[in-house]
């Protein structure tokens, strides 16, 4: 398994937002990629996923071993935490771990409507989503915007393990707790 | 399969676990019968040939409210996308939202009906007929409605742009709607009853046919 760009160009209403762009991952690595606000980091993890279009390049990639960690989750309101649980793991069709829910300290609010949960647990539920759907290819956009330390550092041994299991991530972010990426790209400042 | 059943399953889930929204529903459209009825008071024989109509039309301006948010949550809040990357079809997710739509909205509207139509002096030998009219016109009001919410999907100000376009659309169905309880009422012909409804079921089997498609095509034009 990998991940092949070649070349890639983005643009959004005429402006170019990513200019050729070009790096290939094999599994067992890990891509940082920092930049600006509005240097482009989300078109491109949008791109690679095939959410998002692109005006030139190549993408190789096994889409459906593609998990998109967004800046939105996916989370409904008035569902309660157990019912989003269920849905996903019904939906990946693979039980979600109560010792993950415990350790982010979600287990008290299973019965919570999503509406009542903060940021952080928003980002830890999207964070069960993310153990619950078993892929390969992680493409993780700012995941530990709003969580505390304790949970900031689950994740970092979640990413080492995704790493040891021949997975592949691809992270944004501007915190510097990836300490020992593969591959770093700094998309810069926005023009 | 099993996928479109879950999100079929989870779309009823959130409509009715928020119940505010069908109860508004529900007394927004008695509202609008019973001020008719208040308004039209001491000419019962009006009521009772207009109440057709109004109930029509009473339950395509309630429809309307709920139109906006079809694909407003799921576009937003990220679900669309994580649908599309697990290979969820736009065509099939564009059916599963409108005939949930159909059921949380319309249904609960139909089943109240003849319990509304007592203040519009409603016939009894009507209400019959008008459950039919409306059971098999109003999945063309949600197959278009949610046609008209893709094309509004990725604008943050709309104001009156979708009502103004699919507004149009509804014509047909209020006209075989209303129209076949007219010949019932003023004329008793149930042949001619039976074409319009024929009619009715024909505007609504395309509707369902062709709007899931063409709300597929405008929610794809909104990702490229």
């Amino acid at each position: 398994m990998s991940v092949f760009v070649n070349n890639l160009s983005c643009s959004q209403s005429g402006i170019k937002i990513i200019s050729n762009i070009s790096f290939s991952l094999k599994t067992g690595e890990i891509l940082k990629i920092s930049g600006e606000n509005g240097s482009g980091k989300t078109t491109l993890l949008r791109a690679i996923s095939g959410l998002g279009s692109y005006n030139s390049g190549e993408i190789l990639i096994s889409k459906d071993q593609v998990f998109l960690l967004g800046h939105n989750s996916g989370i409904k309101q008035n569902l309660t935490v157990e019912e989003d649980l269920e849905f996903w793991s019904e939906f990946y069709q693979n039980k979600h771990d109560n010792e993950i829910l415990k350790k982010l300290g979600l287990s008290s609010k299973i019965h919570s409507q999503c509406r009542y949960l903060s940021q952080g647990q928003k980002q830890k539920l999207a964070l069960t989503r993310l153990f619950c759907a078993d892929k390969k290819i992680w493409l993780l956009d700012e995941p530990f915007s709003f969580l505390d330390e304790d949970s900031s550092n689950f994740l970092l041994s979640k990413i080492e393990d995704h790493r040891k299991n021949d997975g592949i991530t691809i992270i944004v972010s501007h915190q510097n707790l990836i300490k020992n990426p593969d591959l770093f790209i700094n998309l810069g400042v926005t023009e | 399969m099993r996928i479109y059943r879950l999100i079929f399953l989870r779309e009823l889930k959130k409509v009715f676990s928020y119940k505010a929204n069908y109860i508004f529903s529900l007394m927004f459209y008695s509202a609008i019968i019973f001020l008719v009825s208040i308004g039209l008071q001491g000419q019962n024989s009006v009521l009772t040939n207009v109440a057709p109509g109004l109930i029509w039309v009473a339950i395509i301006l309630v429809l309307f409210l709920s139109f906006e948010d079809i694909f407003h949550d799921d576009y937003y809040d990220g679900t669309l996308d994580i649908y599309l990357i697990e290979d969820i079809t736009f065509y099939g997710y564009a059916l599963i939202k409108s005939f949930s739509h159909w059921l949380a909205n319309c249904l609960p509207m139909i089943i109240v009906t003849p319990i509304i139509g007592i203040f519009v002096n409603l016939n009894s030998e009507i209400i019959i007929p008008m459950m039919v009219t409306l059971i098999i016109g109003t999945p063309a009001l949600s197959f278009i409605g949610c046609m008209g919410s893709s094309l509004i999907l990725s604008l943050k100000i709309h104001g009156l742009i979708m009502p103004i376009i699919i507004l149009p659309l509804f014509l047909p169905i209020l006209v075989f709607g209303v129209g076949a309880l007219d010949v019932l009422i003023f004329n008793g012909f149930e042949e001619l009853f039976l074409r319009q409804i024929a009619l009715l079921a024909g505007v609504s089997g395309l509707s369902i046919a062709f709007c899931p498609i063409a709300s597929a095509y405008i929610i794809k034009t909104n990702y490229d």
